[in-house]
């Protein structure tokens, strides 16, 4: 049963990762401008230009074109990078370990900030604390990310001197460095994702605390504290795990921000460089890997609900 | 869904409203204020938005510039008037162009159903799983930097978001009695689908677009802070953020006042949203 739902769900993800790369690989190709022109500058021969056109493939029809990357997708190899040469599967896993520790490390103090926040304001409706923790929610949800940084530059970097203003050290190279580099561009992005979480772990307790299951653990005797970290957070997890995946979109809008503003060597960086370099092997690659990540997650959430929840597997 | 304590539901209830309404006074306040420096402003600001003043470069708030000046001498508080049209107009196409599309496309989805609703669906999930700045990026990028692309992009990646909505709602409502009444008394579906489903699908709709509003602002403030939104020397809010930069160390005010302005119309909006979603709540479908 499980197996079957989990087949049909992994089935119904193809069409729109082909949607999503037919979409990708045709929109790069309506950039104005000729690569092998961009290239090789204004100057250059017409001779080299078509030289490099045909080695580029862009000179041929565009399904093709299309065929040909994704037949080479599919054997794992994203294609060249028409601005440095280099393969562009190489320039992605070399720009993943960056995003991905700040990434994980934003989502990482969001959520140590936000159940915390959030089971208080939800146990304590009404309280001074829940009024000045849903203020503080909408304020931040409100606050552009990159102005934070900007802020925080100011603030720390500037006027403190106590954190660097940019830059990445590899975590590999100096610890400490890198957690200097870290603060900053994690910080930027970790004030929006612990609003929206703690509202939703908020709600999500809330909910749960008046239904009738709460009122039996309260019956039997169990302590306070037992009803709500246990009963009460342990019924609340799936919606506060639904959400947090939902909000890839927003970190990675996050992502792009941040390291544009702090100079990280990540995914957001290298997209943002590929688009003003008309460098489509690479924005193709990163929109598509993207993409496939986003399902991928919107996967695995279904697929804890219905192991957790057999009536999520029925059609 | 809240507490059935008969004792203080009514209390709670009206402290609830009240809180509500306060938002919506605050957020309404800003958001009016907003809308009318967008509007008139040009026709209010102290000095030319564009004009440089090679005399006052940088120069620090005091009253003839309140907010100060930027690298080229120009006037803060003026720019940040002048900017605000760019923000009003991306956030008023995106809700207008995604409301309506989205709207139609969902109750449409929700009323004919089978192959009409697997398509929209179809082509919502791709839109979801296109990553939004990505999209809007790509977008600036093929069609150049400006305005229209940014609302453009916007309207399509909050397209799902309204979709999705109204098509819940719908799917609820034509299982209400009063939409089976209307059929047994003989209205066309299509009239019942204007008539009934319609008015009583926007309620959910009106709460997205007031966020929408919000990501728009915020959106049009990211890509000209890439350096894809509006080209110079027209100010937006996200072009003097990151104008300024270049001299966060010595001319923080203009980063301080740019970030200021974004940050208190998004907070506007979601005020006004949060209002919105708390009030219609409570009301039956």
């Amino acid at each position: 049963m499980m197996v079957r739902w989990l087949v049909r769900r992994v089935l119904a993800i193809v069409p729109t990762l082909f949607g999503v790369s037919i979409i990708g690989f045709f929109l790069m190709r309506q950039v104005p401008g000729d690569p092998a022109t961009a290239l090789l500058g204004f100057e250059a021969s017409s001779d080299a230009v078509s030289a490099l056109q045909a080695r580029l493939h862009v000179d041929q029809s565009w399904p093709v074109q299309y065929f040909a990357w994704i037949a080479s997708l599919l054997q794992g190899d994203f294609g060249r990078s028409l601005q440095t040469g280099r393969p562009v599967g190489e320039m992605l896993a070399q720009s993943f370990a960056p995003t991905a520790l700040l990434a994980v490390s934003a989502l990482g103090v969001s959520l140590a900030f936000a159940i915390p926040a959030g089971v208080v304001a939800a146990t304590h409706p009404r309280s001074a604390a829940d009024r000045l923790l849903t203020l503080i929610g909408i304020v931040a949800q409100s606050m552009p990310a990159f102005w934070l940084g900007v802020l925080l530059i100011l603030g720390l970097s500037v006027g403190l001197h106590i954190l660097p203003s940019s830059g990445y050290i590899s975590p590999v190279v100096s610890l400490w460095g890198c957690a200097m580099h870290l603060i900053s561009p994690m910080l930027t992005l970790a004030a929006g994702l612990a609003a929206a979480n703690m509202r939703t772990v908020r709600s999500a307790v809330r909910q749960v605390l008046s239904a009738d299951f709460m009122r039996t653990a309260k019956a039997k005797g169990l302590s306070r504290a037992a009803i709500v970290w246990h009963h009460g957070l342990g019924n609340a997890a799936m919606p506060i795990v639904t959400v947090i995946s939902l909000q890839f979109g927003q970190l990675l809008s996050g992502v792009v921000v941040a390291e544009t503003l702090f100079d990280w060597p990540g995914i957001g960086k290298l997209v943002v460089e590929a688009v003003f370099a008309r460098d489509y092997p690479v924005v193709e690659a990163v929109v598509l890997c993207t993409a496939a990540v986003f399902v991928a997650i919107g996967l695995a959430t279904d697929a804890l609900y219905a192991a957790v929840d057999p009536r999520v597997r029925l059609p | 869904m809240r507490t059935a304590d008969p004792t203080n539901g009514n209390l709670a209830g009206n402290e609830q409203s009240e809180t509500s309404a306060r938002r919506a006074i605050i957020g309404g306040g800003v958001v009016g204020v907003v809308v009318v420096l967008a509007v008139f402003g040009a026709a209010m600001v102290p000095y030319d938005a564009n004009l440089p003043d090679f005399d006052h470069l940088l120069a620090a708030p005091s009253l003839a510039h309140p907010l100060g000046t930027d690298d080229l001498g120009r006037d803060v508080l003026s720019r940040l008037i002048v900017g605000a049209q760019a923000s009003v107009w991306v956030g008023f196409i995106a809700v207008l162009t995604a409301t309506v599309v989205g709207t139609t496309a969902g109750i449409v989805a929700a009323w004919l159903g089978g192959a009409v609703d697997a398509v929209i669906i179809a082509a919502v999930n791709i839109v979801l799983a296109f990553p939004g700045l990505l999209l809007a990026l790509s977008l600036t990028v093929v069609l150049g930097p400006g305005l229209g692309v940014v609302a453009a992009s916007q309207a399509i990646v909050n397209l799902p978001l309204i979709v999705r909505t109204a098509r819940g709602r719908a799917l609820l409502i034509r299982q209400m009695p009063y939409v089976e009444a209307r059929r047994a008394l003989g209205f066309s579906e299509f009239n019942i689908m204007r008539r009934t489903i319609l008015p009583n699908s926007l309620a959910p709709v009106i709460v997205q677009a007031s966020l929408i509003f919000a990501n728009s602002v915020i959106a049009e403030s990211y890509l000209s802070f890439l350096g894809l939104g509006v080209q110079p020397p027209t100010p937006t809010w996200g072009t003097m953020l990151r104008g300024s930069i270049g001299f966060l160390d010595r001319a923080p005010w203009i980063a301080t006042f740019a970030g200021l302005s974004i940050f208190l119309t998004v907070l506007g909006f979601n005020l006004i949203g949060d209002a919105l979603h708390d009030s219609l709540q409570e009301r039956d479908i």
